[in-house]
């Protein structure tokens, strides 16, 4: 951000939809979409195909309760009652090369966020045993990086099995790219599951990032399945990407078939590309949690970054979705709701809370 | 001052800290989820850590100026 602009940053919080190139379906081809997917993913167990999504998606506004309702239902088959909660914690701060258009901690744009070093083992330390404290079985340490060099490595490779040891919980890094021998390590020093996420669809990535490409993260996604660990490969919604684009996303996450997928909605930061976009409507989102959920019916489906500017007080609202896990507290470098507030929510949902894992 | 009274605060920051200009040429452009990322008293980036449940801001010149437990 310039110190010498005249003008403060000004966001709007006006909802942007995804563009559609086609008309909402009306109120009887709706219940027939509805019928259909229920059909298949509830009595066939079946995955829906990307021409099926592609009708639900055009649901009107007024369907998207009944979306969620069947959306919520598959959860429960599926996946069964129970919420995973995670706690994440950038331990190594902006300077990150890349330019990924939507993240604040990008050594190519202005941004507020000041690059500070590897933490020491004690603040992770403290970090997790708050995270353990609040009732999460999930701890992510995660670093601003394209990927990790061999002193970040080693640091890691310290780094898991004291955290994992001290304080019971499983550990998850995201470290950016890895190669081959980086991913293997990383599985056999007791990285639980692995975090890279694809972010948005292939046909939409150069828009948003140029200086690696989607191949690239889907390359390293690979990596992780191979070497055992579980992957977390999450979506960024709200940064223009089409309905179409969002329709190739869910398939292309169908094909790759992560463990956990965290779905972000865009907080706009400031100094970024991507500083003055529009926010998510809290109804469009509930809508892609809901369709996100039907195309990824086993995954675990993670409320992320965004769903505060995007759901307001509406967060329970997508715990009854298709959600069936949430990041607790503070993200990165923005902050979340209290901890308190989301367990008093599962608690009001009768959600109990579990560590989770891939169903199929 | 008695030894019941609060510490001292800075009752008109001097710079915004969120962007760092002095507070009398920003209009207020902080954000309700955001943390603190300049020192209120000189305008100095801070280094901030954010945790799941907390965060602190740390001043080069003025040490941790600003910090919350969630």
């Amino acid at each position: 951000m310039s110190l010498t602009s005249d003008q403060p940053v000004a966001l709007t919080t006006k909802p942007g939809p995804a563009r559609d190139s086609q008309p909402p379906l009306d109120p009887a081809e709706a219940r027939l979409a509805l019928r259909n997917a229920e059909q298949a993913l509830l009595d066939d167990r079946r995955l829906l195909t990307a021409d099926e999504l592609a009708v639900l998606a055009r649901v009107p506004d007024q369907s998207v309760p009944s979306l969620a309702a069947l959306a919520h239902e598959v959860r429960l088959a599926w996946c069964g009652p129970e919420v995973e909660v995670e706690g994440i914690l950038s331990v190594k701060t902006g300077g990150c090369p890349e330019d990924c258009h939507f993240c604040s901690q990008s050594s190519a744009f202005d941004t507020p966020v000041k690059a500070t070093p590897f933490l020491d083992t004690d603040e992770v330390l403290a970090a997790a045993r708050e995270t353990a404290a609040v009732g999460a079985s999930e701890f992510c340490i995660v670093l601003a990086v394209r990927g990790p060099d061999e002193r970040t490595m080693q640091r890691l490779l310290d780094l898991v099995p004291i955290v994992r040891d001290e304080t019971g919980l499983n550990i998850a890094v995201s470290a950016g790219i890895l190669t081959d021998e980086q991913a293997r390590r990383l599985a056999e020093g007791g990285v639980h599951r692995y975090n890279h996420n694809l972010e948005t669809a292939r046909s939409f990535f150069p828009q948003v990032v140029t200086t690696h490409t989607w191949e690239e993260r889907l390359d390293t996604c690979s990596l992780v399945r191979h070497y055992g660990m579980e992957l977390c490969c999450g979506a960024l919604l709200g940064m223009g990407e089409s309905v179409d684009q969002r329709i190739e996303l869910l398939t292309q996450l169908q094909d790759l078939d992560p463990t956990e997928v965290p779905v972000n909605f865009l907080n706009p930061r400031p100094g970024t590309p991507l500083g003055e976009a529009q926010v998510t409507g809290a109804l469009d989102a509930i809508r892609w949690i809901a369709l996100f959920r039907l195309a990824l019916p086993s995954v675990i489906l993670r409320y992320a970054g965004g769903r505060e500017i995007t759901l307001r007080e509406l967060q329970a609202l997508g715990m009854t979705s298709g959600i069936n896990a949430l990041i607790v507290g503070n993200y990165l470098t923005t902050l979340g709701r209290s901890p308190e507030d989301d367990l008093q929510m599962l608690a009001d949902l009768k959600m109990p809370i579990g560590a989770l894992s891939h169903v199929i | 001052m008695a030894a019941s009274d609060p510490p001292p605060t800075h009752a008109t920051p001097e710079h915004c800290v969120s962007c760092g200009r002095l507070a009398s040429e920003c209009p207020g452009c902080g954000r309700e989820l955001d943390p603190p990322h300049f020192c209120a008293t000189c305008g100095t980036r801070l280094a901030v850590l954010v945790k799941p449940t907390g965060w602190r801001g740390r001043c080069k010149v003025h040490g941790e100026v600003a910090a919350s437990d969630r």
